[in-house]
């Protein structure tokens, strides 16, 4: 496995408090919103959120103790972090891409652009596994089971077929 | 039970619905084998495009999977020496070493013969178990099902891992995704920010599938292994009969059975802990125990006997009381929710064809194991290894996607998908564990609705609620399991 790019060593810990204060912050607004609903539709997420916001504090100590006492969590938070952020951008990407222009051609760059990005060049081979993939997909949901897919500008095309 | 059993039969075997359970073995059976995917990764993709399909189609394919993915990560353990899933690690310390013995077939051939015969047995056990557990559970009211729904997230506990904090925090994620939408007593709208969307709470399918589904495909993309398995492992030649030797294994598939039956049932436990179990106590009672680890076939059998026995016993407590014993349990119980199934008498007395289905479903496809997952057939899916994993990743998300949006066919959806996803990936990353997270939202709406009922029952006294002897058993029962931890670290201090 590569190692260049890899996050810090300390970087898990880092994520540790963070993720704890973003939780606490999380179920003091959770409290805050459901303070205002009436009488029993508040007190179920009121303790939940109390529970949540209690225990993010317990995490939140426990690791700024350990960094203290030079225990920090090891490890890394993400194993790769650039590749992890060419990840979480092709996913939003690919899901704005849905939305606009349906599910045909997003899937087909997806499948062959996705593994691209990492350093895969074997082109035809994730052409191939993607085409196949989008066709499957279409056969059993469109033809088969007459499920709907997101409105997609090559629809004209399948009608001409029909 | 055996009428509802004889009624099921001819639905079970309708011809969409056995093929249904064909699809679903030969997906577990690929899913299993690709390391990084569980079967509960398979049945978080698999549920979604089972939305609005017949329940005992969808079920069939859910069995299917749960029985064929149980012995596909066998495959990989024994042929590469990474185990599939976490269930077959136990399977590596012998199986590999028969495959540098030279032995890769007849390990795979004592994999798979064992791993049927427990999945058969658990199926019996499931059958059996599952109709007398039901008829205790008509004694519960309100009270009863609110701690039932407290036990079963006591149960958390044991599905923790080592971070206490960490699983409660989990299970409170989960309890409050599950307040979102209309407090059906009353009409307010709760967490839904105006999105008429939100108003009848988060999809289960979506969470579900986001949580379990995205996740594995971010770490794909992040090894980015642009490399498959070699061709010539998997050219495997005949290297004789496990069945011939059927005496010599059925010891230790009798006790790994039972082993792994026991600890399928126990909420929260289960998957490696019935393989890991099975084969020490195999090793323990083995006349030359140093062998165990050196290539002995006993400890495969041991190993996936364990793994396929909790199968469906998991799923006992699951159907009969709503309490899942184990993650994979847990994904199914909102597969059978998402179908408007809800686990207990109702489920018995209302769709017994279903119920009863269901559990033949899991016989069939443990039988049907023996034939798709043959040597033949793992040479054929075996070959799914030599595909790339950074080319499976897009794959599993455009079937993730597709089913996803033909829920509700609201592109909404797929941003809750992406949301919920990298969520489930920072939680999975933080080592905070997901099965509670899905126990907190199936049963948070139970305890919640349960708990007003009881108190408006009895006029608002809390002391209802621990007024009748089962009430007061399943609460001492509750407080036993959340104390067992904080028992078990003192002891191990002390």
């Amino acid at each position: 496995m590569e190692v260049s790019g890899a996050s810090a060593p300390t970087s898990r810990s880092l994520a540790e408090i963070v993720f704890a204060i973003l939780l606490i912050a999380g179920a003091a607004a959770v409290i805050f919103t459901a303070s205002g609903y009436p009488g029993e539709s508040a007190t179920y997420p009121v303790v939940i959120g109390a529970a949540l916001a209690g225990l993010g504090c317990w995490v939140l100590v426990r690791e700024v103790l350990r960094r203290l006492q030079g225990h920090a969590t090891p490890g890394s938070f993400a194993e790769h972090a650039p590749r992890l952020a060419i990840g979480l951008v092709a996913l939003v990407l690919y899901v704005l891409a849905v939305s606009l222009v349906g599910f045909i051609l997003p899937s087909v760059a997806l499948g062959v652009l996705l593994p691209a990005s990492v350093g895969f060049r074997r082109w035809g081979l994730s052409f191939v596994v993607a085409v196949i993939s989008v066709v499957s997909i279409l056969l059993i949901f469109v033809l088969a089971l007459e499920r709907p897919i997101p409105p997609d500008i090559l629809s004209p095309l399948g009608r001409l077929f029909r | 039970m055996i009428d509802a059993l004889i009624h099921a039969l001819p639905l079970v075997f309708a011809p969409m619905n056995f093929l249904a359970m064909v699809i679903g073995v030969v997906a577990g059976l690929v899913v299993g084998c690709l390391p990084g995917l569980t079967v509960v990764t398979g049945l978080a993709v698999l549920i979604p495009l089972t939305f609005g399909l017949d329940p005992l189609f969808a079920l069939g394919m859910m069995a299917g999977m749960y029985n064929g993915g149980s012995y596909g990560g066998a495959i990989p353990a024994i042929l590469m020496r990474v185990p599939g899933t976490p269930a077959s690690v136990a399977t590596v310390l012998d199986g590999y070493k028969m495959t540098q013995n030279g032995q890769a077939a007849y390990a795979l051939q004592v994999a798979l013969l064992s791993g049927v015969i427990g999945s058969v047995l658990s199926s019996l056990a499931l059958i059996v178990l599952s109709p007398p557990l039901v008829s205790f559970s008509l004694l519960f009211g309100p009270i009863e099902y609110f701690w039932l729904g407290i036990l079963g997230l006591a149960t958390v506990s044991s599905l923790l891992g080592d971070d206490l904090p960490k699983g409660l925090i989990a299970c409170g994620i989960g309890l409050l995704i599950g307040a979102v939408g209309q407090d059906i007593s009353n009409g307010t709208e709760r967490f839904t920010f105006g999105q008429l969307e939100l108003l009848d709470g988060f999809s289960a399918i979506v969470l579900l599938t986001g949580l379990f589904a995205v996740p594995p495909v971010l770490q794909m993309v992040e090894e980015a292994v642009k490399t498959g398995m070699s061709g010539d492992k998997l050219k495997l030649h005949a290297q004789g009969s496990a069945l011939r030797q059927w005496r010599y294994f059925t010891p230790v598939w009798l006790r790994s059975s039972v082993i792994g039956i026991i600890i399928g049932i126990l909420p929260g436990a289960g998957g490696s802990m019935s393989s890991f179990l099975a084969y020490n106590e195999a090793k323990r009672v083995a006349r030359k125990p140093e062998t165990f680890g050196h290539g002995n076939p006993e400890g495969v059998a041991a190993s996936e006997c364990g793994n396929g026995a909790d199968n469906a016993a998991s799923l006992i407590p699951a159907l009969a009381l709503g309490i899942p014993g184990s993650g994979v349990a847990a994904v199914i119980l909102g597969g059978l929710l998402v179908h408007g199934l809800r686990p207990g008498p109702q489920l018995f007395r209302e769709h017994p064809d279903i119920v009863y289905g269901f559990m033949l479903q899991f016989l069939v496809t443990s039988l049907m194991l023996a034939v798709l997952g043959g040597l033949a057939a793992t040479r054929i899916f075996g070959q799914v290894l030599r595909l790339p994993r950074i080319v499976l990743a897009p794959v599993i998300l455009l079937f993730v996607t597709i089913g996803v949006y033909s829920v509700n066919n609201a592109v909404f959806d797929l941003w809750v998908l992406l949301g919920v996803g990298v969520v489930g990936y920072v939680l999975e990353r933080l080592d905070y564990p997901s099965a509670p997270i899905v126990l907190g939202l199936l049963l948070g709406p139970m305890i919640e609705s349960q708990l007003r009922l009881a108190l408006t029952i009895s006029g608002g006294r809390t002391a209802a609620l621990v007024s009748t002897p089962i009430a007061i058993t399943l609460a001492l029962l509750s407080a036993a399991i959340l104390l067992t931890p904080a028992w078990r670290k003192l002891r191990s201090a002390a």
